[in-house]
């Protein structure tokens, strides 16, 4: 396990930033009030846990919502690219037009259309994981080997069959690649879906910001940050659970 | 164990996967470092060999590298040594020697196997080494392209005299190619046999009809299934 | 020489092929937009007729033009500065073997963090103006261009090193011959990601950090309830995204002339 030893020297690197950085607030005694000491921060997360945790449930739930609205859009697109691949050339342009469409510049209008609430947070964590999922899926499908493919035919095999045991098991590794990068992808778009709301953890961020509390703001990038995080490491686990025949696919990032 | 290439001598090394044929050449080549014994390469350490560049190596994989195209790549020794490089072959030439003359400024991912091997000859040669290293150069060719590339092989080694080394697990074209023939066994690795391959030079298709050659791999086939005796397959 | 020239004619001829169709497509898409939208009378705050943003576009000419330099400013200055930092580090990484096992993993993770998201912090810490935006923009290229350069550079197998070996080629000949073209790859995918996340993170940043600039124009445009100027400036800001994107494509397509196994 060459990865976990150096997820061991990752932590230990991050324990030690974390360390020096509390050494050195001591030191200079408060003379930066805009970067408090980690233990101010800590303290700040316990003050607003209350809050904090009452503005992340609702990103939780478009987060999630949104990685499984735009996972399941972009594995439909997959499939039907592959289904008719004379689709894919002409419409890949426009996805990749779509995927560029800034995601900041989308949120005011969704905002417009469907006002303050979880759908426009929602939409815009799709938007961001659906792109990966599509551009995976797509290569997931067709990653399936024509040996593979030819020994079902002689097995005559139906295409319900071919799905289940070579097709799907051969897009495992991309497509848990593409939820590595959606998930916290949607974390990410739900949060700037939210800055122009009046709710979750992008409202309280701006919030904390316009109201100059420094300690709530990085309370609550830090819990944002480890949720994002979180929603990575999740995926890489189900990953190394789930594809455990091979090394993971290298995803569109 | 001893092993000895004479000047201008072709002597091949033949044996079970994992005997530690291919690790014997990266011993001379200087890429692995040996725990006890003592290699003499042209009458210094591998080391120093190395950076005399007495060696020329071709790998099982070509390794061409795709962002420049054949002529650079057979180039590459060169501009490596720099004006370190005691009068280098013409690589132009050398490209007309294996038969690349007109790829020159192909490609090498356009290039076949067997041409893309070609260039990889050419690049192990431009220096002018004492002593050609192979390990399995045409292992991933098929068949037909591999009798040929190894009796292209014997012309561009007859015209430029080198002594060479090479490792393979194919008996005949071991026999074929070489004056002598080693057969090392597994676990520990070994020589232990020697057969010198009475064949004239020089050497075309037809030997692989002659009597002597038959006789020659018979006699090598029968030494290497002795080595392995008692190792399941 | 000739069948070479005649790929690469070949090549541009599906160029322009592939050119016609998706403007065709662009084309359809927005004649179908103005088509539904009149037919409909979809509402201006909705869906504003592609004619009317259009007409938005000209009369704004002057301070969308002015909007969209500033950011592409902030953006190329912060992709640059995002690259080049990046880059450095990887290179320093990639030769220390210890940093280099941490670093790669910290790198990663560091990479999904939601930097977009951070935003108003960096506004508290480096205050309201351009240094935010750049400094945005900085990280947002940062990470693709440590990760790639420090993949691509350890890119080249066993093989090709052994190969440098043999040659006893010194250690600026493997970079300048094996390492930094194997990473050539890795980087061009890297640019594509972070050329229009670049122009992204800087419109983000003038949210919070700015009062001139794409990002800051569609927020105010939208809070004035000028609609047609909002959208205007969307379709501007939408446009230089994609010619960031395929700047760094195009620039990929004339350097990468070799088939690439990579991601």
């Amino acid at each position: 396990m060459k990865g976990a030893r150096g997820w061991t020297v990752t932590l230990i690197v991050l324990v030690g930033v974390v360390v020096l950085w509390e050494i050195a607030e001591r030191l200079v005694a408060a003379r930066f009030p805009l970067v408090p000491a980690p233990s101010a921060i800590g303290g700040a997360i316990v003050r607003f846990a209350t809050p904090i945790w009452l503005n992340l449930r609702l990103t939780l739930i478009e987060s999630a919502l949104g990685l499984v609205s735009g996972s399941l859009l972009g594995l439909a697109v997959a499939a039907v690219f592959v289904r008719w691949p004379r689709l894919e050339r002409s419409l890949y342009n426009l996805i990749v037009t779509i995927h560029s469409i800034p995601l900041v510049a989308v949120a005011p209008i969704l905002l417009i259309w469907f006002g303050v609430g979880i759908t426009a947070p929602t939409i815009v964590a799709g938007l961001a994981c659906f792109f990966p999922m599509a551009v995976n899926a797509t290569r997931g499908l067709r990653a399936a080997s024509a040996s593979s493919l030819d020994l079902m035919r002689a097995l005559d095999a139906s295409q319900i069959q071919t799905f289940l045991r070579v097709r799907g098991p051969a897009s495992l590794p991309y497509v848990m690649a593409a939820l590595k990068l959606g998930a916290p992808a949607a974390v990410l778009g739900a949060t700037v879906g939210e800055w122009l709301g009046t709710a979750g953890v992008g409202y309280l961020l701006f919030s904390a910001m316009v109201n100059f509390q420094v300690e709530l703001l990085w309370a609550t990038m830090v819990i944002a940050t480890g949720v994002a995080l979180a929603g990575y490491l999740l995926f890489s686990v189900a990953e190394r659970v789930l594809v455990a025949w091979g090394p993971s696919a290298r995803g569109e990032t | 164990m001893t092993l000895e290439v004479h000047d201008h001598e072709f002597v091949a090394l033949v044996g079970p996967s994992g005997c530690g044929k291919s690790t014997l050449l990266r011993l001379v080549a200087d890429l692995d470092t040996a725990t006890t014994g003592a290699i003499v390469v042209g009458g210094r350490s591998p080391v120093d060999a190395r950076h005399e560049r007495l060696c020329g190596v071709v790998f099982q994989d070509p390794v061409l590298l795709p962002w420049l195209d054949v002529l650079a790549n057979v180039r590459l020794p060169m501009e490596v040594a720099g004006g370190g490089a005691a009068a280098p072959a013409d690589p132009m030439a050398l490209i007309e020697l294996v038969g690349l003359g007109r790829f020159a400024h192909a490609r090498t991912w356009q290039l076949s196997g067997g041409m893309r091997q070609r260039a990889a000859i050419a690049r192990a040669l431009v220096l002018r080494p004492q002593i050609l290293l192979l390990d399995e150069p045409f292992g991933a060719l098929d068949e037909i392209t591999r009798q040929r590339m190894n009796l292209e092989l014997l012309r561009i080694w007859s015209e430029r005299r080198t002594a060479a080394l090479m490792v393979t697990h194919s008996i005949g074209e071991a026999v074929f190619l070489a004056d002598r023939v080693l057969v090392m066994s597994p676990q520990p690795g070994r020589i232990v046999a020697e057969e010198a391959v009475p064949l004239p030079r020089p050497r075309a298709i037809e030997t692989f009809a002659s009597a002597d050659f038959l006789e020659c791999v018979s006699r090598v086939t029968r030494r290497l299934l002795g080595a392995v005796e008692g190792t399941p397959a | 020489m000739g069948p070479v020239r005649e790929g690469r004619d070949m090549r541009s001829l599906r160029g322009i092929a592939t050119l016609f169709r998706d403007a065709t497509a662009v084309v359809a898409f927005v004649a179908i937009w103005q088509l539904v939208t009149v037919l409909l009378a979809v509402p201006v705050f909705l869906l504003p007729q592609p004619v009317v943003i259009a007409q938005a576009f000209a009369t704004n000419l002057d301070a969308i033009g002015l909007a969209l330099a500033q950011t592409t400013a902030e953006a190329a200055v912060g992709f640059v500065g995002g690259n080049v930092l990046g880059l450095v580090l990887a290179f320093v990484f990639v030769r220390s073997s210890l940093i280099s096992r941490a670093g790669l993993p910290l790198a990663i993770g560091l990479r999904s963090v939601p930097l977009i998201a951070l935003t108003p912090l960096l506004t508290i810490l480096f205050g309201f103006g351009v240094l935010t935006i750049v400094v945005m923009a900085v990280l947002i290229s940062f990470f693709p261009a440590l990760v790639a350069g420090m993949t691509g550079l350890r890119a080249p197998g066993a093989d090709a090193l052994a190969l440098m070996r043999v040659l006893d080629a010194p250690e600026r000949v493997v970079y300048r011959r094996l390492r930094i073209p194997a990473a050539l790859p890795y980087l061009f995918a890297a640019f594509k990601i972070s050329a229009p996340a670049s122009v992204l993170a800087a419109m983000v940043a003038e949210w919070t950090a700015a009062n001139s600039g794409l990002g800051y124009l569609i927020i105010d445009a939208g809070a004035r309830y000028r609609f047609p100027l909002m959208w205007a400036a969307i379709v501007a800001a939408t446009a230089v995204a994609v010619v960031a994107f395929a700047a760094a494509a195009a620039a990929e397509r004339r350097t990468i002339h070799w088939p690439v196994e990579t991601a």
